[in-house]
């Protein structure tokens, strides 16, 4: 379900919770008048308020942790229910108050009580980080997402400068132009070289520009470097071997 | 005391009651309010596919942009008030709408008075400018901020008319009424057949929001994700370098021969890969308007009769079955009687003493019809089908036409007068390159193919699957045809020239064969003697294939020297692909043969 019904949930459970602690609270009072004004507890007005066992029991338990002795004539209001419990706790009101059970109790409490705190502040400094974490998180993603455009864009650049079409142009811009039908050099198995078809100067296109046509195809002397840069990439053992004419 | 209690029980009961009115009966109102709050629907796109060559490089991809739009109406009227209400803290509309159109002119580079027109209109809802960098939009919606920008794609084309008959062209599509289905849709080409595998699927997630920021996400609350499974990217098996060279040079070579149209393709010798597949137009899909005529593919949708091209069909049926040897001599007479048809060669001549593959290299009808009769009508219809004729090759490209072959019981007495020499029957350029690359793969067909693979978004590699190769003719048989083609090429004195010397590489053994057929002309139904389809299917290189190369053009003019051969345009095209691929040079050279006889 969502949120709010959660929220509304816990707001509802909180109310109940401070109600129930307005009850206890009344209890508390209750209890603490009773202490004050034993007559009131006259045992002619006891069965009114109906106790069941359960609740009997509790009081009673109550009673024995407060070791006072006015806890015993309310148990004892209903002899017989529980005749153990009731000589204990006849029993021990009669003993002198023990300070290092109190000690330990209040230090439960104070244990208890930082607990929480600490659970609530720990709880509040999570729920804070991850907040503050979400807003860094969105800067990062805005970055990512700058940074990713600017790739995007550059990746964008370098792709239309690396077509085919932008590179002719480009060739075409420094007065490149197509070699046509180059010649090979072909090394035999003899080691000798022999040329195998006509090198040509490359010519421009028809319509040239006002640059000056710059002649790129000029083949090497027969033996040199386009021969040895073949029988490199050949081994030099075979008639077919050749070496391109790069003009 | 009681009050009190009763006061308490009062308030307890309150407490209750509200409780119940507030989780049962207000929840769903209360819950779908603070819905509206803070919860927002984040948009996630899918990124579209590119399509790349068969190195990598991309023929297209998607860039992300955004579109600018605005609410004259309301912005006038706010802006007004605004300026009524504290006069000299805010400017009014007509001052504010001046400044936001200068700084989109500054920022952009859009014209300014075209940008206040739209601001100034009465239209409720304006898109300003369309497709723009998201950096420069997020200048404009950072300054102004009642400016909206929608998140959009575009397709990307770098090598703008390279392989774009193949490609295709997809663009933003709004037709969908939820917006969230907006997307890149392919319009023509591969963009378009393939939508499917490279559109991909947007998604989207519901998340609580600070409030008026969309970035900033309440930690845990992301819900409802659909996630965006991005589309795929289809490899071809086109060469971007290769197609650039023949789409140029086949629009010039049409050009100068005065074609109406041309196409042509080079595949590979034994997998049948389409490396290039050109017409002359072409169109460039990064402009806002295309030529519709420019945008089709005729090179796998328009069949045309290949004329003497297709004789190699009686080539390899009459080795196969054999019938004749490549020295065979044979009495060729200047004219043959088939059926009520008087068939002649293209040069008048008396009775010759032509070998087979004199026959073939000097492209003689007569010959090629004496030998498809010994062959006979249905062995040569076999081969026919064998070779693919009539039948779709699958390329995978859409629009592909099956051509036409006449089916063998329709078949009247002249019939087998046409056939043979490339007549009465039609194909596309590609089933002609494939009859060759059936030669040049020692008779093994394997239908055309230009989807490579799939690349899945997660970035496995889905190899599409290869054709099963199809045994036409025996091995020996398509080499001894590979070789009797080598004598199309061969230049001698006469009479023993081929019909393509001109296509000779020197250094590499070529085959090939040159073909010209007679369109029919539409106003008299009969074949024209001025209008043809040239064409040329060739082999590189003979010895050890790698290439088939094939071209047709269209109603050149036959009469210019450039005009009745496309022999010269596969020269350029062969030694092209022989230095960007460092074909090694054949082990010999073509041996030259005697075609003819001396008489």
């Amino acid at each position: 379900m969502t949120a709010p019904a959660r929220t509304d949930k816990k707001r509802a459970a909180g109310a109940a919770a401070k109600t129930g602690a307005a009850k206890n609270g009344a209890a508390a009072k209750a209890g603490a008048t009773t202490v004050e004004q034993p007559e009131r507890l006259a045992p002619a007005e006891r069965p009114r308020r109906t106790r069941s066992a359960a609740a009997e029991r509790a009081y009673a338990r109550r009673a024995q942790r407060e070791g006072r002795r006015d806890g015993g004539p309310r148990v004892r209001t209903r002899p017989g229910t529980e005749p153990v419990r009731e000589a204990r706790a006849e029993s021990r009101p009669r003993r002198q108050p023990v300070p290092r059970k109190q000690a330990s109790t209040a230090t439960f409490v104070v244990l208890v009580i930082s607990m929480l705190l600490v659970g609530v502040a720990t709880t509040l400094w999570l729920s804070t980080q991850a907040i503050a974490d979400s807003y860094k998180l969105d800067d990062a993603k805005k970055g990512v997402a700058a940074l990713s455009e600017q790739a995007e864009q550059l990746q964008r650049e370098v792709t239309s400068m690396d077509s085919a079409s932008a590179l002719a142009k480009r060739a075409q811009e420094l007065g490149m132009v197509p070699s046509g039908d180059p010649a090979y050099l072909v090394v035999g198995p003899d080691g000798k070289v022999r040329m195998v078809g006509d090198p040509k100067k490359a010519e421009a296109p028809k319509p040239p520009k006002t640059t000056t046509p710059t002649s790129t195809s000029t083949p090497p002397p027969a033996g040199h470097d386009a021969a040895g840069h073949d029988a490199d990439s050949h081994g030099g053992a075979q008639a077919d071997q050749h070496g391109q004419d790069h003009g | 005391m009681r009050v009190v209690r009763i006061l308490l029980v009062i308030g307890l009961i309150a407490t209750g009651v509200k409780l119940v009115q507030v989780q049962a009966f207000e929840a769903p109102a209360l819950s779908a309010k603070s819905q509206r709050q803070r919860s927002a629907t984040v948009d996630v796109q899918a990124v579209r596919g590119s399509i790349v060559d068969r190195n990598g490089s991309p023929l297209a991809f998607s860039v992300e942009v955004r579109t600018l739009s605005y609410r004259p109406q309301a912005m006038r009227k706010q802006w007004d008030q605004a300026a009524a209400k504290h006069p000299g803290q805010f400017d009014n509309y007509e001052a504010h709408s001046a400044k936001l159109a200068q700084r989109m002119q500054d920022v952009l580079g859009v014209d300014a008075h075209q940008m206040l027109a739209k601001l100034r209109s009465a239209a409720k809802f304006v898109y300003l400018v369309n497709n723009i960098d998201p950096s420069k939009a997020r200048t404009i919606t950072d300054e102004f901020p009642e400016v909206s920008a929608e998140v959009r794609a575009v397709r990307d084309y770098p090598g703008h008319n390279l392989a774009s008959n193949i490609v295709g062209v997809a663009n933003w599509r709004m037709d969908d009424p939820d917006t969230r289905n907006h997307n890149l849709h392919g319009l023509s080409g591969l963009e378009s057949s393939l939508d499917l595998m490279l559109a991909g699927t947007p998604g989207h997630q519901v998340v609580d929001t600070e409030e008026g920021d969309d970035g900033v996400v309440i930690p845990g609350t992301v819900r409802q994700t659909q996630a965006a499974v991005d589309g795929s990217d289809v490899v071809l098996t086109i060469d971007g370098d290769v197609q650039y060279y023949l789409q140029e040079h086949l629009a010039a070579f049409a050009k100068k021969a005065g074609a109406h149209s041309a196409s042509a393709v080079i595949m590979d010798a034994h997998t049948g890969e389409v490396y290039a597949l050109a017409n002359d137009k072409s169109f460039d899909p990064n402009k806002p308007t295309y030529d519709n005529a420019a945008m089709a593919n005729p090179a796998v949708s328009n069949p045309y009769e290949p004329g003497s091209v297709n004789k190699v069909v009686t080539a390899l049926a009459s080795i196969e079955y054999g019938i004749t040897t490549p020295t065979a001599v044979h009495e060729v007479p200047g004219q043959i009687q088939v059926a009520d048809r008087t068939v002649h060669d293209a040069w008048s001549h008396g009775l010759l003493q032509m070998t087979t593959t004199g026959i073939f290299a000097k492209s003689s009808n007569v010959g090629t019809l004496e030998l498809a009769q010994r062959v006979g009508p249905d062995r040569f219809s076999d081969m026919l089908k064998r070779l693919g004729l009539g039948q779709r090759t699958g390329i995978g490209l859409p629009g592909e036409s099956p051509g036409s072959v006449p089916p063998r019981s329709q078949w009247s007495g002249s019939t087998f007068g046409n056939l043979p020499i490339g007549q009465g029957l039609s194909m596309t350029v590609l089933q002609m390159a494939s009859m060759y690359q059936t030669v040049a793969n020692d008779g093994v067909r394997v239908p055309p193919r230009i989807i490579s693979a799939e690349v899945r978004p997660d970035g496995s590699r889905v190899q599409m699957p290869r054709p099963q190769g199809i045994r036409v003719v025996k091995p020996q048989t398509a080499i001894t045809v590979r070789n009797m083609l080598r004598a199309v090429t061969q230049g001698a004195p006469y009479p023993n020239s081929g019909t393509a010397p001109q296509a000779a590489l020197p250094g590499y053994q070529v085959s090939g064969k040159t073909g010209t057929a007679q369109q029919i002309n539409p106003v008299t139904h009969t074949y024209s003697n001025s209008n043809y389809w040239i064409t040329f299917a060739g082999i590189l290189p003979a010895d050890s294939p790698r290439f088939v190369v094939g071209i047709v053009l269209d109603r050149p003019v036959y009469t210019s020297p450039d005009g009745h051969s496309a022999a010269p345009l596969f020269h350029d095209v062969a030694s092209f692909l022989a230095q960007k691929y460092n074909i090694p040079l054949s082990k010999t050279e073509t041996p030259v043969v005697t075609l003819q006889l001396p008489s």
